[in-house]
C-alpha cells in the first residue's frame, strides 16, 4: 500500500503532470467563480484533452480541476450571495451578511482556510479507509440512506431559528416541490403542468440561486447601496484575509468535525453536495453555543459549510472507486473517464490499480492545497469588489445569473423557476420566514420518498431495527429534542401572552394565506392520485397546512408579542429599515418588473441580445450610468458570455419568436 | 484525396452519360453547403453515459465524410429521458441538414405504445441509422438462489427498478406478466449503478433491463470471473457472447405472445440511433446518410471506439426505417397486450 502511495506522488512529482494538474486547478478554480458551472461542465470540457494523455496525466488534470471548484465557488457567494456551485449555498447565509458589513476579506479568507483543511481532510480519510472500503460502502443500504435523509430534515428544528412555525411549513413546502415531476412510486407525473420541461423535477441550479441570489441582488438593486452597505469601514488589506484564516485556525475543532461529517456524509449515495452543507451549518448552529450569531455574519457560519464542501469529494470517490456508484452528476461524468482510460471501478482499483486510486488522493490533496493558496492571495482583489456600487454591478451579476440560470437544463423554463422563486425567495427574506428549510426540503424529499418506499417493500418494519439505522435516529433525536422543546415552550408563551391590541392584516399575514392557497389547491389538484403516490407530498402538505395555519394564528393575534425571526432575520437595520420608505417600494416593483420584461424580450429575441438590451438600459435607466459605461458593459459582457458559453462550452441557444419568423437569421446567428 | 477524385470523375462520367448537369451540380451543391459551416449532433443525455460517448466518437469522424467537411459539434440537451430532444429534432430543429442527433432506443417506439409527451412521427425521421445492435439482460448476483431462468418460477426474483418507464422497470414487469414469473419489483432506486451495489449488498437478486454492453463496459470482471448469473437474454437475434443463456422470444408459447415480445425487444437492434429531422433537402439526407454508413467503416473511427470499449456492430438509415415500418404494422390487439404487459 505504501509502495502504491509513494509510486503515485513520485508519478505526480514529474515536472510536466505537476504542470496539468496546475493547469486543472485553474480551470477549475475559474469555473467554481461562474455560478451553475462547476465540475460536471468542466470534466465534459477536460475529458476529450485526456484522449491523448497517459492515465496519471488525465486524472491529474481532472481531479485538479474537480476538486477545486468548490474552493472558489465561496467568492461569489460571499461577495454576491450568489453560491458558485450549489455546495456553497448555506455559505451565503453568513457569508454574505459578513461582506455587507465590509469583512469579505475575513469571510474569505476563513472559507479558504477551512476549503483547504477540509480537502485535504477528505483526501486523507479516503485514503485511511482504503482497507475497509467495500464492507463500509455494503452497510450503507437503502435503510441507512432512509435514516440520513430523516437525519438531514431534522436539521430543519436546528435552521429554522428562532422561527419554527415557519420552518417546519417551508419544509413541507420544499417536500412537495422536490415531488414536482415524473418518478413517483406508482407513476404518476405529479404536478407537471403537462409540461415535459418538469418531468425531470425543478432543477436544482436555477432553483437556488432564484431562492439565495436574486433576493440579495434585489437588495442590493433596490437600496442603491454597494455590495459592503457602510462603504467606510471596509478592510481591503491582505491582513483581513489572514484574520479570517486564523478565525478558520481558532475553531480547528469545527473544522475537523464538519470535514469528517462532509467526507461521510458524501460517502453516503444519493445524498448529493446540494445537503451536506446545510447539514454541517445545522451542525454548527446546534453545536456552537458560544455567543452565536448566526444568520447575521457569524465566521463558524462560513467554515462549518466550506470544511464539509469540500471534503465531501474525498468521500463522493469512495463511493465512486470502490463500487463505481457515482454519487453526484459529477462523479457520473468522472466515471466515463475512467471507464475511458480502461479502468474498471470495483476491487480492482484497490488492488491491481492501487496507484491510481493513490495518485487521485494526492491530485485530491495537492489541488486543494494550490487551490486554497491561490485564493488566498488573489482574494484582495476579488474583496475590492465589495465597494463597487450597485449600479455598475448589479446589471452585470445579473445578467451572469440567467446563463447560469439556463445551465440548469437549457430551456425557458430555468429562467421562470429563478425568477419565480427570486421573487418567493424576495418575499421570505423581507418577512423573515427562514429559507435554508425549504431549500433543505427540496434538497432531500425525494431521497427520503424513494428509500421510503424501497426500505419498507424490502424489509416491511425490519427496517428500523438495522444497528447502524437505530444510531442515526438516535442521534437525530438527540440534535432535535432541544430545539423542539425549546420552540414548543415559546409557542406556547406566545399563546399565553397577552393578546395583541386588533387583528394586524399585513404583508405577512397575506403571504401566509397566499402558502395556505397554494397548498391547498396542489392538494385539490392532486386528489385523484394512487395512495403511494400521494403519501409522502400529501403528509407534507397536511404539515405545512398545520404549521402555517398555527402562524397564521399567531401573526394575525398575537402580533408583536412574538418575536418571530429565522436564521436570516434579526437585523433590524440597514435594509429592512430603508424598504419601509415609498421610493424603495417603487423601486422593488420596479425592480421585478425589469426581470419580467427581460424575460419577455429574450423570449422575442432571444436571450443573448436580450442581455444586452438588459445591462445596457438597465444600467442607463434605472442605474443612471453614464450612456458610456453602460455601451461598455452590455458590449463587454455580452461578447464574453458569447465566446464562453457558444463556442467553449457548446450551449444549445434557446429559439426566439425572431428566429422561428426568420429561419435564415437563426441559422447564421444561433442565439437568436 | 483519391476518394475525392473518384467522385469528381464519377460525376464527370455521369454528365457526359446523361447529357445533364444536374447530378454533378447538386453534388456540388452540398459541398458548398456544409463547407465551413457547423453541424451540430444533439445528444438526449447528459454527459457522461453510453449514448453520450457514442455520439462524441460519432462527431469525431463522421465530419470528414460529409462533402465539405463541416465541423461536427456534440451538444447536450437532456430532458424527460431522451423525449425532449426526440420532440426537439421532430419540430424545432432546422430543417437544413445542419443537426441531427441521438435519444434512447426506446424512443421509436413511444408513439406506437402511445405514450404520454410524444411530439413526433418516427417514420418520417430522416433515419441515419445505428452505430450497433444489443442484447437485454437479467442478471442475478452469484449468492442469489435465482440462478438460471427455470428459477424464476420457483424463487422469487427480487429485482431492482428506476421508476415507472425506465428498462429496468418496463422489462420486468413485461416478464412477470408474460411469463407469471415470481418477480418482485423493487422500484425507485436513482440509475443502475445503486440497483447493482444493492445487489452486491444482498438487498436484491438482480435486475432485468440490463443491456449487455452496460454490463460489459462497467462491470466487466464480474463476467469474467463468473459473479453474476445471466438469466435470460432479449434481442431479436442471439447474442454470441451470451452461449447458453435462453431467448426471451423463444419462450414465448403463443404466435401472439411471440409478437408481442418481438415487439418490446425490437429497440435492442438500434441501440444507438441517429436521426435528423423530417423533410431536410433530399440531397442533404442522402449526404448524411452515405457519410454515417462511410463512418462507420473508417477504420479510425472503428479503432477508438474498441479502444473506448464500445461496439460497432452498424445498421443503415434504410434498414432502421424498413424495420420500424414492419414493427408499426403490428396489429392493434398484440400493441394493445404489450402496453399492458409493460405496465404502460
Amino acid at each position: 500500500m505504501f509502495d502504491a502511495a509513494l509510486h503515485a506522488l513520485v508519478a505526480l512529482g514529474d515536472p510536466v503532470r505537476f504542470a496539468i494538474l496546475f493547469g486543472g486547478v485553474v480551470v477549475g478554480l475559474a469555473l467554481g467563480v461562474i455560478p451553475g458551472l462547476g465540475g460536471v461542465v468542466g470534466l465534459t470540457l477536460l475529458i476529450p484533452f485526456t484522449y491523448k494523455l497517459d492515465t496519471y496525466s488525465s486524472f491529474a488534470l481532472l481531479l485538479g480541476m474537480a476538486a477545486v471548484t468548490t474552493v472558489s465557488d465561496l467568492i461569489p457567494a460571499v461577495l454576491f450571495g450568489v453560491p458558485g456551485t450549489v455546495g456553497a449555498a448555506a455559505t451565503v447565509i453568513d457569508g454574505h451578511e459578513l461582506a455587507k458589513k465590509g469583512q469579505a476579506g475575513r469571510a474569505l479568507g476563513a472559507g479558504y482556510t477551512s476549503a483547504l483543511v477540509g480537502g485535504v481532510l477528505g483526501a486523507i480519510l479516503l485514503a485511511a479507509v482504503i482497507p475497509v472500503i467495500r464492507p463500509f460502502v455494503l452497510f450503507i443500504g437503502s435503510p441507512e440512506l432512509l435514516a440520513f435523509s430523516i437525519f438531514g430534515l431534522s436539521m430543519v428544528a436546528v435552521l429554522s431559528g428562532r422561527a419554527p412555525l415557519k420552518g417546519f411549513a417551508v419544509a413541507g413546502l420544499g417536500i412537495m416541490l422536490a415531488m414536482i415531476g415524473s418518478g413517483a412510486p406508482d407513476g404518476t407525473e405529479r404536478w407537471t403542468f403537462d409540461t415535459i420541461y418538469l418531468w425531470d423535477r425543478l432543477p436544482l441550479v436555477p432553483f437556488t440561486l432564484g431562492l439565495f441570489a436574486m433576493p440579495e441582488l434585489a437588495e442590493m438593486a433596490i437600496s442603491r447601496s454597494s455590495i459592503a452597505r457602510d462603504a467606510s469601514n471596509i478592510d481591503f488589506s491582505l491582513t483581513a484575509q489572514w484574520r479570517g484564516a486564523r478565525d478558520a485556525l481558532r475553531h480547528w475543532w469545527l473544522v475537523l468535525r464538519c470535514g469528517w461529517l462532509g467526507t461521510i456524509l458524501g460517502a453516503v449515495p444519493g445524498l448529493g453536495a446540494s445537503s451536506i452543507d446545510w447539514i454541517a451549518y445545522g451542525h454548527a448552529v446546534r453545536a456552537e453555543k458560544k455567543d452565536p450569531h448566526f444568520g447575521e455574519g457569524d465566521i463558524r457560519g462560513v467554515i462549518a459549510p466550506e470544511a464539509s464542501n469540500n471534503a465531501k469529494e474525498g468521500g463522493h470517490l469512495i463511493t465512486t472507486i470502490a463500487f463505481g456508484v457515482p454519487s453526484g452528476a459529477s462523479m457520473a461524468v468522472l466515471l466515463s473517464a475512467f471507464l475511458m482510460h480502461g479502468l474498471v471501478p470495483g476491487p480492482d482499483m484497490l488492488t491491481k490499480h492501487l496507484d491510481v486510486t493513490f495518485l487521485i488522493i494526492w491530485s485530491l490533496t495537492i489541488a486543494h492545497v494550490l487551490g486554497g493558496l491561490i485564493c488566498l492571495g488573489a482574494s484582495g482583489i476579488f474583496a475590492r469588489l465589495a465597494a463597487v456600487p450597485a449600479g455598475k454591478l448589479v446589471p452585470i451579476v445579473l445578467a451572469l445569473m440567467f446563463l447560469s440560470a439556463f445551465q440548469g437544463s437549457q430551456s425557458w423554463g430555468d429562467l421562470y423557476v429563478m425568477v419565480i422563486f427570486g421573487t418567493v425567495g424576495w418575499f421570505m427574506k423581507l418577512l423573515k420566514w427562514p429559507r435554508p428549510p425549504l431549500m433543505l426540503g427540496f434538497v432531500l424529499g425525494g431521497i427520503f420518498e424513494r428509500n421510503l418506499f424501497i426500505s419498507t417493500e424490502i424489509y416491511s418494519w425490519g427496517w428500523l431495527y438495522r444497528p447502524v439505522v437505530i444510531g442515526i435516529l438516535a442521534l437525530t433525536l438527540w440534535i432535535v429534542l432541544k430545539p423542539l422543546r425549546d420552540n414548543f415552550r415559546d409557542l406556547m408563551r406566545t399563546f399565553r401572552s397577552k393578546r395583541g391590541p386588533r387583528i394586524a392584516v399585513n404583508g405577512a399575514v397575506m403571504f401566509n394565506i397566499f402558502l395556505i392557497a397554494v397548498v391547498v389547491w396542489a392538494l385539490w389538484a392532486s386528489w385523484g392520485w394512487p395512495w403511494e403516490d400521494k403519501l409522502v407530498p400529501h403528509t407534507a402538505a397536511y404539515a405545512v397546512l398545520l404549521f402555517a395555519g398555527v402562524n397564521l394564528v399567531t401573526e394575525l393575534f398575537y402580533a408583536g408579542a412574538e418575536q418571530a425571526e429565522g436564521h436570516e432575520g434579526g437585523r433590524g437595520h440597514g435594509m429592512d429599515t430603508v424598504i419601509q420608505g415609498q421610493l424603495p417600494f417603487a423601486r422593488s416593483l420596479r425592480h421585478f418588473a425589469w426581470m419580467v420584461c427581460f424575460l419577455v424580450v429574450a423570449y422575442g429575441i432571444g436571450l443573448l441580445p436580450g442581455l444586452f438590451f438588459l445591462i445596457l438600459l438597465h444600467s442607463r435607466f434605472e442605474f443612471g450610468e453614464r450612456w458610456r459605461t453602460a455601451v461598455i458593459s452590455a458590449v463587454a459582457m455580452t461578447a464574453i458570455s458569447w465566446l464562453i458559453f457558444d463556442h467553449i462550452f457548446a450551449l444549445v441557444w434557446p429559439q426566439s419568436i425572431l428566429g422561428e419568423m426568420l429561419p435564415a437569421l437563426h441559422a447564421n446567428f444561433d442565439f437568436i | 484525396m483519391l476518394g475525392k477524385t473518384k467522385k469528381y470523375l464519377f460525376a464527370a462520367g455521369m454528365t457526359v452519360a446523361m447529357a445533364s448537369a444536374s447530378v454533378a451540380a447538386k453534388a456540388d451543391s452540398v459541398a458548398d453547403f456544409y463547407k465551413g459551416k457547423t453541424v451540430t449532433v444533439l445528444i438526449g443525455t447528459s454527459a457522461g453515459g453510453g449514448y453520450d460517448l457514442y455520439a462524441r466518437v460519432l462527431a469525431k469522424y463522421m465530419g470528414k465524410h460529409i462533402p465539405g467537411n463541416p465541423t461536427l459539434v456534440p451538444q447536450n440537451m437532456p430532458g424527460a429521458g431522451t423525449l425532449r430532444v426526440a420532440n426537439y429534432i421532430y419540430e424545432v430543429a432546422p430543417k437544413d441538414g445542419t443537426v441531427f442527433g441521438t435519444f434512447s432506443r426506446s424512443m421509436p417506439l413511444s408513439p406506437l405504445l402511445k405514450l404520454p409527451g410524444v411530439k413526433f412521427d418516427s417514420l418520417k425521421y430522416t433515419w441515419l441509422g445505428s452505430i450497433t445492435k444489443d442484447t437485454m439482460t437479467c442478471i442475478s448476483w452469484k449468492d442469489s438462489p435465482v440462478k438460471k431462468w427455470d428459477d424464476i418460477f420457483t424463487h422469487e426474483f427480487k429485482v431492482g427498478g428506476e421508476g415507472k418507464g425506465a428498462d429496468p422497470d418496463v422489462y420486468a414487469t413485461m416478464i412477470k406478466n408474460a411469463f407469471h414469473a415470481k418477480i418482485k419489483l423493487v422500484t425507485g432506486y436513482p440509475g443502475t449503478a445503486d440497483i447493482t451495489l444493492a445487489m452486491q449488498r444482498g438487498e436484491l437478486d438482480g435486475v432485468c433491463g440490463f443491456s449487455y454492453s452496460s454490463v460489459r463496459s462497467t462491470h466487466d470482471d464480474w463476467i469474467k470471473t463468473k459473479q453474476i448469473n445471466f438469466i435470460i437474454q432479449g434481442a431479436l437475434e442471439p447474442d454470441p457472447n451470451l452461449p447458453g443463456v435462453p431467448m426471451m422470444i423463444d419462450e414465448g408459447k403463443t404466435p401472439e405472445q411471440k409478437a408481442m415480445l418481438k415487439l418490446a425487444l425490437a429497440p435492442q437492434a438500434i441501440a444507438r440511433p441517429f436521426v435528423a429531422p423530417p423533410g431536410i433537402p433530399a440531397d442533404r439526407a442522402q449526404a448524411l446518410q452515405k457519410a454515417f454508413d462511410d463512418t462507420m467503416k473508417d477504420p479510425d473511427f472503428v479503432a477508438d471506439a474498441k479502444k473506448l470499449g464500445l461496439d460497432v456492430n452498424p445498421m443503415t438509415g434504410a434498414q432502421a426505417l424498413a424495420m420500424l415500418k414492419d414493427i408499426y404494422k403490428t396489429p392493434d390487439s398484440v400493441v394493445k397486450e404489450t402496453r399492458a404487459v409493460m405496465g404502460y
